[in-house]
């Protein structure tokens, strides 16, 4: 292994000294339009590797890779397994996969090698290898609650849209068991279950503009979060015999939302609204999805503020087709969902890694997609 | 011979855009009576060019040609394209964050030759420019464009421009179910072009009874088949297959149909390159107004988001008037590329 891992880096060697200078080693000024996954391509050969030009350059980028200007310069990794796995160099898709989990680990004995890296080139011939160096994961616990449709939701296939791309992630990269802990209680999710590492990651939470605005940032102090799992929008369902106008923000105020609780709430304090910080929204936050809408029903709340998707669910299992109207065209926010994890985990970087390099892995195989098209098939002929 | 002919054109050329820029590039305020055809003689002095006013207004008059609403501020485009604005290139990216391209429920209209493309192309560019909550992106068109779908799953994120499925009256349709549409791009036209030796009344569907339509394989037909207009099923207008455009034109000089109903653009293009333009006119309103839209799968991981910033791109666009800019400017180009 060694020795292959040396070779390896003699490549990188001899591509730097070519061609390729640029590539290995150096800066790169950005130009216009030129996004990291380009460079990655071209310098790199692998579109994948704009996350190592992420790392290596976070402090000139921020923590968002979508948002790189022209003019900016950035340092490129010289990383020894990188070149092994350019089609130019000519080195077979496996000995990039072997002599990266090598070089990312030299010492480890060559038995303990996680067997996804090696069994995925062999069973997966002409696909690119694991260029991920993610650290042996033996098992992990994935911390839900019910009543999130299509997301969370145990009466759902797999246990939800999210779980089934969660697990599906990590069985690319976790040697044994993932758990799935369902503890309805979301309020204790975040503190004390994730910040005591009772539970190692949870899922699914929206990200906060954690560069941008405060809303988020206990959220964004506290936790680390994965790359994007699904995204979708933030929306208000009000009471057709009582509409309300939302054409500014505002026209909220003096207005009562109803979110259930433990959900976030950064959609509505964000972008600079502080409507529930600022006190010009009364938050309600029953116990249940069912709840906000009775609320409404009764009309003690104005609109129910959820994401889309598990408010028309709720419109549905509780007939209410006809009597909520769902403001579509005017959405409170654009919201992705994530896993997290504590960064007080020991693990916390490693695990974050790990549900990214899974995450690349099914997307680039078309696993993440089958899911998708399995549970969206169901989540729009319901609707 | 050459020399000669170049030097006619570009004269022409000069004298058409002097007199135009007297009379274009300014607002026309519809009295009561306006019609797009006689803004197009007031302004052009030819009716012909009323596309020019409808295609350069289609936010303000919705799909209505005749009764305008009084009071309707309406721009007049410079027809030869005088005083435009450059927009910029098209943005690239390897893998932007939302890929855009050509792909369509019907083949003419995602068909490169398709001379109104580039036009619905750089609106859905210049709408994805102005997205809330921005992302990467990347509009491929033209020798960029690759194929939808690899082995490994779809390439791009949305394709454009389909036609709406009209899934209210057709509910069985597959598309219905698999993808959302964004609100139209633009309304294009399908027109009915007839005969200059043997042009009949077109004032609405009663005139075309008994007639034989060309309408080319490979074109959609729902506007012949929709409530109220039952063509394809019980007639009684009888429609034609021809396998091309031009096949169907010949079918007309043959006399074996009454009339040739596509877009347009395809019918003005496939005309001029065929040398008809004496034999073939356009009846000077339109058989069906169809908007054309971007389509994004349902089980695409941002689909809803993706859709919400298309269509708030879009009203941004028309609010700017970036998409009145457009429109004039690429409309004054087919025009040229027909005439």
């Amino acid at each position: 292994m060694i020795d292959r891992w040396a070779i390896a880096g003699a490549l990188c060697l001899l591509a730097g000294a070519g061609a390729a200078q640029e590539s290995c080693g150096g800066s790169y000024t950005l130009g216009r339009g030129e996004s990291l996954s380009l460079i990655a391509e071209r310098l790199y050969g692998d579109r994948e590797k704009w996350t190592v030009i992420h790392e290596a350059n976070r402090a000139v980028i921020g923590d968002s890779p979508d948002y790189v200007q022209s003019g900016q310069t950035l340092t490129l990794p010289c990383l020894e397994g990188m070149q092994a796995g350019d089609a130019r160099t000519g080195a077979p898709p496996e000995e990039a996969a072997l002599s990266e989990t090598a070089r990312s680990d030299p010492a480890l004995p060559e038995t303990a090698l996680p067997d996804t890296a090696v069994t995925r080139a062999a069973t997966a011939p002409g696909t690119e290898p694991l260029g991920d160096q993610v650290p042996p994961i033996p098992e992990i616990s994935l911390l839900v609650a019910d009543d999130f449709a299509p997301f969370t939701d145990e009466a759902a296939p797999g246990g939800g849209l999210m779980i089934e791309i969660a697990a599906a992630a990590l069985a690319e990269v976790v040697t044994g068991d993932v758990e799935i802990v369902w503890i309805n209680d979301r309020a204790a999710h975040l503190d004390p279950l994730l910040s005591e590492q009772r539970v190692d990651l949870g899922l699914p939470w929206s990200r906060p503009d954690c560069e941008g605005d405060q809303s988020g940032e206990t959220l964004c102090r506290e936790f680390l979060f994965s790359d994007p799992m699904f995204e979708m929008l933030s929306l208000l369902f009000t009471d057709v015999d009582r509409p309300l106008i939302y054409l500014s923000d505002a026209d909220m105020a003096g207005h009562t939302l109803c979110r259930p609780l433990g959900l976030p709430t950064q959609d509505l304090d964000g972008q600079g609204r502080n409507w529930v910080s600022g006190g010009l929204v009364t938050l309600v936050q029953p116990r249940s999805v069912a709840a906000c809408f009775e609320m409404l029903q009764a009309g003690s709340v104005d609109a129910v503020a959820l994401n889309e998707f598990t408010g028309r669910a709720a419109i549905r299992d509780l007939g209410l087709d006809g009597q909520v109207v769902v403001l579509d065209r005017r959405p409170l926010a654009v919201e992705t969902l994530h896993a997290v994890v504590s960064k007080s985990h020991p693990r916390a970087e490693d695990y974050i890694a790990a549900v990214n390099a899974g995450l690349r892995d099914i997307r680039r195989s078309g696993i993440f997609q089958q899911i998708l098209d399995r549970h969206m098939a169901l989540v729009w002929a319901s609707l | 011979m050459m020399r000669h002919f170049f030097r006619q054109t570009v004269l022409a050329g000069l004298l058409f855009g002097q007199q135009v820029a007297a009379e274009c590039d300014r607002v026309h305020t519809v009295a009561t009576d306006d019609t797009v055809f006689t803004i197009a003689e007031q302004y052009y002095g030819d009716h012909t060019r009323w596309s020019v006013i409808y295609d350069g207004n289609q936010s303000q008059l919705g799909g209505q040609l005749f009764q305008l609403a009084p009071g309707t501020q309406l721009t007049i485009p410079c027809a030869n394209g005088v005083g435009v604005t450059q927009v910029a290139p098209l943005r690239q990216n390897s893998r932007a964050d939302m890929i855009l391209q050509p792909g369509s429920n019907f083949a003419p209209y995602a068909a490169v030759d398709w001379i109104a493309l580039p036009m619905v192309a750089e609106i859905a560019e210049a709408a994805l420019a102005l997205m809330p909550a921005p992302v990467t992106y990347e509009v491929r068109f033209g020798d960029g464009a690759g194929p939808v779908a690899t082995h490994e799953g779809p390439v791009a994120d949305m394709t454009f421009p389909w036609l709406d499925p009209a899934c209210a009256t057709r509910p069985g349709a597959a598309a219905c179910a698999e993808v959302h549409l964004s609100d139209p791009l633009v309304e294009t036209l399908v027109m009915v072009f007839a005969d200059a030796e043997a042009i009949f009344p077109f004032d609405g569907d009663a005139d075309l009874e008994g007639l034989r339509l060309c309408r080319p394989v490979g074109h959609p037909t729902q506007d012949l088949e929709r409530p109220g207009r039952g063509w394809l099923s019980d007639g009684p207008v009888e429609i034609v297959r021809a396998d091309s455009t031009g096949s169907c034109f010949d079918l007309l000089l043959d006399g074996a149909v009454d009339a040739v109903t596509v877009e347009q653009w395809i019918g003005l293009k496939t005309i001029a390159d065929r040398d008809l333009r004496d034999r073939v006119v356009p009846l000077s309103r339109p058989l069906s107004v169809e908007g054309l839209h971007i389509a994004i799968p349902r089980s695409h991981w941002r689909g809803t988001a993706f859709l919400y910033r298309v269509n708030a791109g879009l009203e941004a666009l028309k609010a700017t008037g970036g998409y009145d800019e457009i429109v004039s400017r690429h409309v004054a180009r087919m025009q040229a590329q027909v005439e």
